[in-house]
């Protein structure tokens, strides 16, 4: 079986030497091209290195490469930004109304993350697909490859397993 | 720590995990199901293992593609789970990269709505991202191909364009050869030999100049079936050649045949009956030797076809006899059962057309399993 393996054809100083080379060009182009500020900018052409590092095997080119994504990340930055309203400069900064009991809440949320990762892989995927991308039942069956009923079943299954973990309880 | 030191450091980290990825996938891979049913290791909750899986769920895909999906399954649950140690923008690639190999063992295993939620999956991961747009037109690259798949043709050819720009300013060849390849694909199933022809031609050059050999055969053999659906026989043999030698290079037994068998498929459209007779028998028999009895039934049926053509009713009878057989023994769809059934019952009567849409309808059926059996017309 093949598996990806970069460290064999790319060192770690390969690849900073990469970075060192091109970074000064990436963010020249966000701001001589797209008029985005320095630190944006330098934000940006960071994170198409970062991009590149999952990739950089599978990539001929490395110079056009990292030219057209600071491109395409400049162009996709600056919609972005037309679309933002600035806040008012004597405008009030309130809290977000989410985080007014934050003090309260952060050990039931750090006991659910717990009590989650404890859970298998098949759980988790299924409490994720109900519980957090908001799916159906028939649509968690069609993911999963596996029959409404069945899918029922072991999202019920799951969530009784995380609220025993939840509460401290062991494997089950 | 500066951003570059921060680069080099997540590069060393990243070797190091593919590295102990690389020694662990193989023991998953032997049997993925069961590691879904148990709780995560800690130690493979890495960026490298994520990555590695992905790739073997890629590997397994042919092979099954029911395994691909647990593997897939696993990389989806461990990339979602990735520490917040690694930066956001890596942890929302490598997720949108696992939920398009569970998308792609969908696929491949003809389950497109199941294909198409999982690629939602995969575009929400990734949407905000500005640095990401050549995952972004991989992601479409994907959803092309399962649309393309569904007979959403004029769909997959938009995000196909899309796609080619992004893959071509990245120059990235291999993957526009790709693009090329399924742009060539859906204007086949819709008629459109020459387009379909013009990009196909496209392909070879690159994936020769790429030494993608895999590429160059799917190529050729695309560009010889819409050669002979053009009605030009000799490029047709002549593309379906090169990609026979090439499938022979890479030592694939099972496209070889399905190359041998578009041959045979070509001579058959070209009225050359008693070459496609012998070249249909052949592939039949590769096919059945092979294990792929529902390939075998198909060839036989495009063999009935050639033999009614040439009034060799008993032998056309007698065959479509045996793929009954065949398909009732290997449990293959009913209504495929039923369509065949027909043509036993109406071989001393049927034509070669009637064979010929049967044949037609059992292709459809592949991706429609639901299509109804309508008996054709004896009377046209």
């Amino acid at each position: 079986m093949s598996v990806h393996l970069s460290a064999e054809t790319r060192s770690d100083g390969e690849l900073a030497a990469t970075y060192e080379a091109h970074f000064d060009l990436l963010v020249g182009i966000a701001v001589s091209r797209f008029g985005i500020d320095r630190a944006d900018a330098e934000t940006l052409a960071h994170e198409v290195f970062l991009a590149f590092l999952t990739c950089v095997d599978r990539i001929n080119d490395q110079r056009a490469w990292l030219v057209s994504a600071i491109f395409n990340a400049s162009k996709n930055y600056v919609r972005r930004a037309q679309r933002t309203e600035p806040l008012p400069e004597d405008g009030r900064d309130p809290a977000d109304p989410r985080y007014a009991r934050a003090g309260q809440q952060w050990p039931d949320v750090l006991a659910a993350r717990e009590a989650f990762a404890r859970l298998t892989p098949r759980c988790q995927l299924a409490l994720r697909l109900r519980h957090l991308e908001g799916y159906t039942i028939p649509e968690i069956a069609t993911i999963l490859g596996t029959t409404s009923k069945y899918a029922a079943k072991l999202v019920g299954r799951c969530l009784d397993q995380a609220q025993r973990r939840y509460g401290g309880g062991g494997a089950s | 720590m500066s951003r570059l030191e921060e680069f080099a450091r997540l590069a060393r980290q990243l070797e190091a995990e593919r590295r102990d990825a690389a020694k662990a996938v193989p023991l998953i891979v032997t049997d993925p199901e069961r590691f879904l049913d148990e709780p995560l290791r800690r130690e493979w909750l890495t960026l490298g293992m994520v990555e590695a899986l992905c790739s073997a769920a890629r590997t397994e895909l042919v092979r099954s593609p029911e395994r691909s999906l647990h593997i897939a399954q696993l990389a989806t649950t461990i990339a979602e789970a990735l520490v917040e140690s690694y930066p956001r923008l890596i942890r929302v690639q490598v997720q949108a990269q696992a939920w398009k190999a569970m998308s792609n063992a969908h696929r491949l295993a003809s389950r497109h709505p199941a294909a198409l939620l999982a690629l939602d999956v995969a575009d929400r991961r990734i949407a905000d991202e500005p640095a990401l747009a050549h995952d972004r037109a991989t992601l479409a690259l994907a959803r092309a191909i399962t649309l393309r798949e569904m007979d959403r043709t004029a769909e997959a050819l938009l995000l196909l364009e899309g796609s080619r720009e992004v893959f071509r300013n990245h120059r990235d060849l291999r993957q526009v050869a790709q693009c090329d390849l399924v742009i060539g694909m859906t204007h086949h199933r819709t008629g459109r030999f020459a387009e379909a022809r013009q990009a196909f031609m496209r392909v070879i050059p690159v994936a020769r100049a790429e030494d993608d050999l895999h590429t160059m055969a799917a190529a050729y053999n695309n560009l010889g079936r819409a050669a002979a659906d053009a009605g030009d026989l000799n490029a047709s043999v002549d593309a379906l050649q090169q990609a026979r030698s090439i499938f022979r290079e890479l030592e694939m037994p099972t496209e070889i045949a399905r190359t041998n068998w578009s041959i045979g498929v070509a001579q058959l459209s070209a009225a050359r009956f008693d070459s496609a007779i012998g070249m249909l028998s052949e592939v039949r028999a590769e096919l059945l030797k092979l294990g792929m009895p529902e390939e075998a039934g198909l060839a036989g049926v495009d063999l009935i076809e050639a033999l009614l053509a040439t009034n060799a009713r008993a032998a056309a009878r007698d065959l479509a006899v045996t793929i009954v057989e065949e398909f009732r023994n290997a449990r293959l769809n009913e209504r495929a059962l039923q369509a065949l059934s027909y043509l036993r019952e109406t071989a001393d009567v049927a034509t070669a057309e009637t064979a010929h849409q049967i044949g037609t309808y059992l292709r459809r059926l592949t991706n429609e399993p639901a299509l109804l059996f309508v008996a054709p017309d004896r009377n046209r």
